[in-house]
């Protein structure tokens, strides 16, 4: 009997330690103020690359920069994504939602931006 | 100069080949046991949804520029090398079929391309916008905004131009220099000067990511591996690189623009041979 109820208590616990496992929620990858930093006027390209890495596709030799962004809803925060193909060449929009562009001036200043809602 | 704003709904296309697709579902549905019936047209979550038939209107033809359209649109899908044409795609599920028969059973969709294409003058500013849908299909993106054309405008050395993919620093995966993975799919082009390998992950107007004139390569060979043979390039550094081409950018079968491609190099290298 009392073998019993330790067997049921043991398995009780096991069982608990599983489920939780299953609730355990994967760590966020995004920052809402990842964006903050983009100012017209005033932000430099290279602040640009050392915030946001380097960008997904450029134009205009890097006059025009473009950065494929995903987002969470749970913090309200975005996260940079590498560029992804399909087979047959076109590129996948999936997993990002987003795309940041950025123009800039002849002096490598931030003239204009925009966050475009591709999906 | 002519500018214009088009809206293209209609078929047939060329680039498109609506009617093999729509003959090969018609003989499909004939055989037993298969169905194809057609939805509502709605996005099948792999592409952009922000262009439409109404897209065009935003962009005032002769005085909208490269940026204006990229802070509207967000990076395009598609480039020339001389960023002359960008292509937006989305693509939309319009039919789904089902075969089923003896105890087993396939499915999928049926896929339609939407293509919002822009070109644009040296000055970078725009001159043609159109919005294009094929029935059934998808095009390739660089016969789309015709890649090989744009590049041979900027270019007049290039000579040839293949679909390829390219193993870096080794000729196979029995070589000591090679490293699982590094075949890279893109874009091979031939100049009179040097051999060029463009990746197909970044857009068309990226930079090579190899670069060698053939004054650096000692010798290039066309051999058999497993099922196909491969173009081997060596370099007088003792580095090695093999290519595996699929075909010509636009048209040309494998085989030939491979012998063709393999012919090139060795004439460059060595013109005196035979």
């Amino acid at each position: 009997m009392k073998a019993n109820c330790i067997l049921g208590v043991a398995m009780a616990l096991a069982l608990a330690l599983i489920v939780s496992g299953c609730a355990t929620s994967q760590p966020l990858k995004s920052r809402a103020d990842l964006l903050t930093f983009l100012v017209d006027g005033k932000t430099a390209r290279q602040e640009v690359f050392l915030q946001l890495g380097q960008p997904s596709a450029r134009f205009e030799n890097e006059r025009i920069l473009t950065y494929r962004l995903g987002y969470e809803s749970k913090n309200s925060g975005y996260y940079v994504l590498e560029r992804e193909v399909t087979y047959e060449g076109w590129p996948a929009w999936k997993a990002a939602n987003f795309s940041l562009v950025l123009v800039f001036d002849e002096g490598g200043v931030l003239k204009r931006h925009s966050l475009v809602r591709v999906n | 100069m002519k500018t214009s704003v088009e809206i293209r709904s209609h078929l047939p296309r060329t680039g498109c080949r609506w009617w093999s697709r729509m003959l090969a579902l018609g003989a499909l549905s004939l055989t037993s046991g298969c169905i194809v019936l057609p939805t509502p047209h709605i996005d099948s979550g792999e592409t952009r949804t922000n262009i439409c038939e109404q897209t065009a209107n935003r962009f005032a033809v002769g005085a909208a520029t490269r940026a204006d359209v990229l802070l509207a649109l967000g990076e395009p899908d598609a480039v020339t090398p001389d960023e002359s044409r960008f292509a937006f795609r989305r693509e939309k599920i319009v039919g789904v079929w089902f075969v089923g028969g003896y105890g087993s059973a396939a499915g999928g969709s049926i896929d339609a391309d939407r293509y919002f294409v822009t070109e644009f003058d040296a000055g970078g500013t725009l001159i043609k916008a159109t919005y294009d849908s094929c029935c059934v299909g998808s095009t390739a993106p660089e016969k789309l905004v015709k890649i090989a054309a744009a590049e041979m405008n900027r270019d007049a050395s290039i000579r040839l131009q293949a679909r390829a993919n390219w193993l870096a620093g080794a000729r196979n995966y029995r070589s000591p220099g090679y490293q699982n993975p590094t075949w890279i799919s893109g874009r091979l082009v031939l100049t009179e000067s040097e051999l060029r390998f463009f990746s197909r992950v970044g857009l068309a107007n990226e930079p090579a990511l190899l670069t060698l004139p053939y004054m650096n390569i000692k010798s290039v060979t066309l051999e058999r591996f497993v099922f196909t043979k491969f173009l081997y390039v060596d370099e007088q550094s003792g580095r090695n690189h093999a290519f595996q081409i699929w075909g010509g950018l636009e048209n040309g079968h494998a085989r030939q623009t491979r012998d063709d491609a393999f012919e090139f190099i060795r004439n460059k290298i060595n013109p005196s041979a035979p």
